[in-house]
């Protein structure tokens, strides 16, 4: 392959194109399911391919193969190059790219326990001993664990003088555990309900303790057996953990995405309220509410977004996206930071995989801590509720109107907490519930939530996303239907 | 690729398998997609792909190994690190002579060509929407695609398929409309009608903002935008899962659960429909009757498996609603005020025991007041129950609209009337 490569390194260069590009990429995936402390499944996913980008007469073309052989590498070449010459016939305006010095490095992700090199048995061991240890519980009816593994090796090389080297992992997990109640089923997971995902090896799965975890959603699924729903009004909430990196994710994730202000994901993703007239200057959340995208590895350990280039060959970097609640920055692409009149990409160009074209996403989109502490805010809050993991959500197309719905929640009165409610659900306005946000925990609170399956493009594709957060308080928040 | 090349591929693998108990699914997917907006094309892809999976039962449950890599190392590596679980199937000696239904899906067309194609599609649509002072995105996409599944024991079946879609959201003024099209025959594809038809929906929805307070409202639904109501129920279909208590269904077999109106069956050959004639297991999809005139009559078992394809193992991939009697312009002539649901949005299941769903109505949803549009109706989130909304079917019109549904299969549902939807 790697005579290929270069080979291919002299054919993008010799291109009669303003720019193309190549990844290479080898994916492993492993995913385990385990059920009532027993296996139940394993799927193991092994893909390669090469996928080529061309811009000729302002247009892209992309093509991808998983055939490695030369003729077929030569031929999708050709083929992204004919996409891209056809297209340019039938555009009105031009695509056209800032600049990015070309770069040659070889980078792997560190991880302290590769997860390759680990038996099955190792694997699951602490899974099925959490499992076990809630089925002995005679009110839970069953217990339920996930793990998934990834490994990513992508070789990018570009006809401006590129060739760079990554190898990154994804590991994430989950259990839960279900108890019913009639016809009704209640269930309780941990660290969320699609998991938690991290830029680690299996120490991931270490970090999230699910043996000592297991007790406490033990506990509470038979106290959510006799705990009411959620009363409809307008309360306190306070955020922590999968759904609060759920509401950024929804929110301001996806509306500083550049690509919908120009109508690109009208279609499936949707566009955005964040128009180019308010950067700078338009307060869009309280001034406790500052918002990064940090792709950098060094960021945060375990950041599930990190690399050290995009699938653009952007180095990774930071973007302050709010600053104390001011708009201040997108989600950018070499062509949409053009189209922005700045100076380069700020690296959000991700694809899923070889097969997929990059498109922008988000890579670790966090809320930065503030001065305050989750017991805190509680002890702060007269009437509301604390959520940790997301049951629903829906959001309108411009990112403005939600409503989100949760697993538990932690009813607090006079700033106690009092018991559990089930079936929260919150609803709002995106600028009025950020704008509501008076408390943001401190960085000893502050943690790392990957999802693995935000999904956008057509043909579907999904990314990991990283949400680094401490929780956070916001006022006057409608429950209930709306 | 041809039936022969995939057939080659299968056999390497059978081959390295040996009498181990092993099935093999074999994908191919060769095509484009490409997406648009106004000044041109943006994300697009041609994709070249083929992998295998290999399932392997044990004692503790199927693995699943799934691969692009056909070369003899690979092949020998992944069938060995299978091998290494003890298996719980017996290989049978023989197997009995199933019937796979029949239908012709694949009407081949030089793949190759497929950016031409596309560029010719989209720049006829980016013509039609800009003399109408419009704006659009859009996609466009053709595919052939090859399934082939074969085992150990010597069944192997291969089944070719075709499909060209096209899809388009306009935008005049404050409106929008969207319109999307599915043929698994691209010489069918008409692109002016979905444009006109978008374009339609656009200029209605941009007559009026209307806020319509929160209640309960008579809706025509686009037999899209219905299936995507109904998705989450999906799954409840499964039998297996009804037999442990778990499905919405569990113990409602044989009983009137929705509306008279409503004939619901998983029957791939309908007239009209398209699918793989056989499962992930290598079984033949019969036809089943999930619903009969509102009573609950069966559910999905043997021949229906999604096993190592989808997330859940039997999900419906032939979904065929009965037509009714009525247009849709008739249904619609007679709706005093109520609501055209045209495309459905973030979709999400609130509480899964009442099949509680929320989500918003958009892109050419609009407000029907004395058989006419009215214009768009601002926010339109609904909050209500899949099953309740069920029962409430008072019409179904005689119109059908073929849908792709999954890789392996398609829909076909009419236009849907209900007495009643709750907008919040």
């Amino acid at each position: 392959m790697q005579k290929n490569l270069l080979r291919l390194q002299n054919e993008l260069r010799t291109l009669s194109a303003e720019y193309a590009d190549l990844r290479f990429v080898e994916v492993e995936r492993a995913r385990i399911r385990t059920k009532k402390g027993a296996l139940e499944e394993q799927k193991e996913t092994f893909s390669r391919g090469v996928g080529f980008r061309v811009l000729k007469h302002g247009a892209f073309g992309f093509s991808a193969t998983g055939d490695l052989s030369e003729n077929s590498l030569t031929s999708h070449l050709r083929q992204a190059e004919k996409m891209a010459r056809e297209f340019s016939k039938i555009r009105h305006s031009e695509i056209k790219l800032t600049p990015r010095k070309p770069v040659q490095e070889r980078w792997k992700m560190p991880v302290g326990k590769e997860p390759w090199g680990l038996s099955l048995k190792e694997k699951i061991g602490p899974l099925l001993e959490a499992e076990k240890k809630m089925l002995r519980e005679p009110h839970i009816d069953s217990a339920s664990s996930f793990l998934d593994f990834t490994r990513k090796r992508i070789v990018f090389i570009s006809s401006e003088g590129s060739w760079i080297e990554q190898t990154l992992y994804r590991t994430g997990g989950w259990i839960y555990g279900e108890t019913w109640r009639g016809r009704e089923k209640i269930r309780r997971s941990w660290p969320g309900p699609s998991g938690c995902y991290r830029a680690q090896g299996y120490e991931a799965i270490e970090g999230f303790n699910f043996i000592s975890e297991a007790d406490r959603l033990a506990e509470e699924l038979k106290e959510l057996r006799q705990s009411p729903e959620a009363p409809a009004g307008e309360y306190t909430l306070i955020l922590k953990g999968s759904v609060l990196a759920l509401q950024l994710h929804e929110t301001f994730g996806h509306a500083s995405e550049s690509d919908r202000v120009y109508g690109y994901e009208d279609n499936f993703g949707g566009r955005t309220f964040l128009n180019p007239g308010l950067l700078g200057g338009f307060p869009v959340a309280s001034s406790a509410v500052n918002l990064v995208s940090d792709s950098r590895f060094e960021s945060g350990l375990g950041g599930t977004g990190s690399f050290q280039y995009d699938d653009e060959g952007m180095p990774a970097q930071k973007t302050e996206i709010l600053k104390r609640g001011i708009f201040s920055a997108y989600q950018t692409s070499r062509e949409t930071s053009f189209f922005l009149n700045q100076p380069a990409s700020n690296a959000h160009m991700v694809a899923e995989d070889w097969s997929h074209y990059p498109l922008i996403r988000m890579t670790n989109f966090s809320l930065l801590p503030g001065k305050s502490s989750l017991e805190e805010m509680i002890a702060e809050t007269e009437e509301g509720y604390l959520l940790d993991n997301e049951l629903s959500w829906s959001i309108d197309e411009m990112r403005l109107d939600f409503q989100i719905g949760a697993e538990a929640g932690y009813r607090i009165r006079d700033g106690k907490i009092e018991g559990l409610v089930r079936f929260p659900v919150y609803h709002g306005n995106t600028l009025d519930f950020w704008k509501s946000c008076d408390r943001v925990g401190s960085g000893e609170e502050w943690q790392f939530w990957g999802f693995p399956d935000c999904g956008k493009g057509g043909p579907y594709q999904e990314a990991f996303t990283g949400h680094g957060l401490s929780p956070a308080r916001f006022q006057k928040v409608r429950f209930g239907r709306e | 690729m041809m039936k022969k090349e995939i057939q080659k591929l299968g056999h390497k693998i059978l081959h390295a398998a040996g009498s181990l108990p092993l099935q093999i699914f074999i994908r191919q997917k060769r095509g484009a997609l490409v997406r648009f907006t106004n000044n041109g094309v943006h994300q697009n892809g041609f994709q070249d792909l083929l992998s295998y999976t290999l399932r392997w039962m044990t004692e503790n449950g199927p693995i699943y190994l799934e691969s692009n890599d056909f070369s003899e190392t690979a092949i020998r590596r992944a069938v060995q690190s299978l091998s290494k679980e003890k298996s719980k199937n017996k290989l049978s000696s023989s197997f009995s002579k199933k019937k796979y239904p029949a239908v012709r899906e694949a009407f081949p067309f030089n793949v190759r060509r497929v950016p031409e194609m596309a560029a010719q599609a989209i720049g006829e649509a980016v013509s039609l929407i800009r003399r109408r002072q419009a704006s659009a995105n859009g996609y466009y996409s053709a595919y052939e695609r090859s399934f082939y599944w074969a085992d150990t024991s010597g069944r192997e079946l291969f089944h070719p398929a075709t499909a060209v879609r096209f899809g388009l959201t306009a935008i005049k003024g404050s409106g929008k409309g969207y319109q999307s099209v599915y043929q698994a025959n691209p010489k069918k594809l008409k692109i002016r009608p979905v444009v006109e038809e978008a374009l339609q929906l656009a200029e209605g929805a941009a007559q009026n903002e209307i806020q319509l307070p929160a209640g309960e409202y008579p809706c025509i639904f686009h037999p899209r935008a219905f299936l995507e109501f109904i998705e989450p129920l999906r799954r409840h279909f499964d039998a297996r899962f009804a037999s442990e208590g778990k499905s919405v269904f569990s113990g409602q077999l044989g009983k009137k659960l929705f509306s008279p109106h409503l004939t619901l069956k998983e029957d791939l050959e309908h007239p009209g429909q398209f699918g793989v004639p056989f499962d992930a297991e290598g079984d033949p999809k019969p036809k089943v009757i999930l619903a009969e005139r509102g009573v609950l009559k069966d559910l999905l078992g043997e021949g229906h498996s999604t096993r190592g394809i989808c997330e859940h193992p039997f999900d419906p991939q032939n979904l065929v609603v009965e037509r009714g009697k009525k247009s849709l312009r008739e249904m619609m002539g007679e709706t005093r005020r109520g609501i055209f649901i045209n495309k459905i949005w973030y979709h999400a299941l609130v509480r899964e025991e009442s099949m509680e769903v929320t989500g918003l109505a958009t892109a050419g949803s609009v407000l029907i007041e004395n058989g006419r549009c009215r214009g768009r109706v601002v926010h339109l989130r609904y909050h209500d129950s899949i099953l309740s909304l069920l029962d409430r079917i008072v019409g179904a019109s005689r119109e059908q609209i073929l849908l792709k549904d999954g890789e392996m299969g398609a829909a076909l549902f009419p236009y849907l009337q209900v007495s009643r939807l709750r907008i919040v």
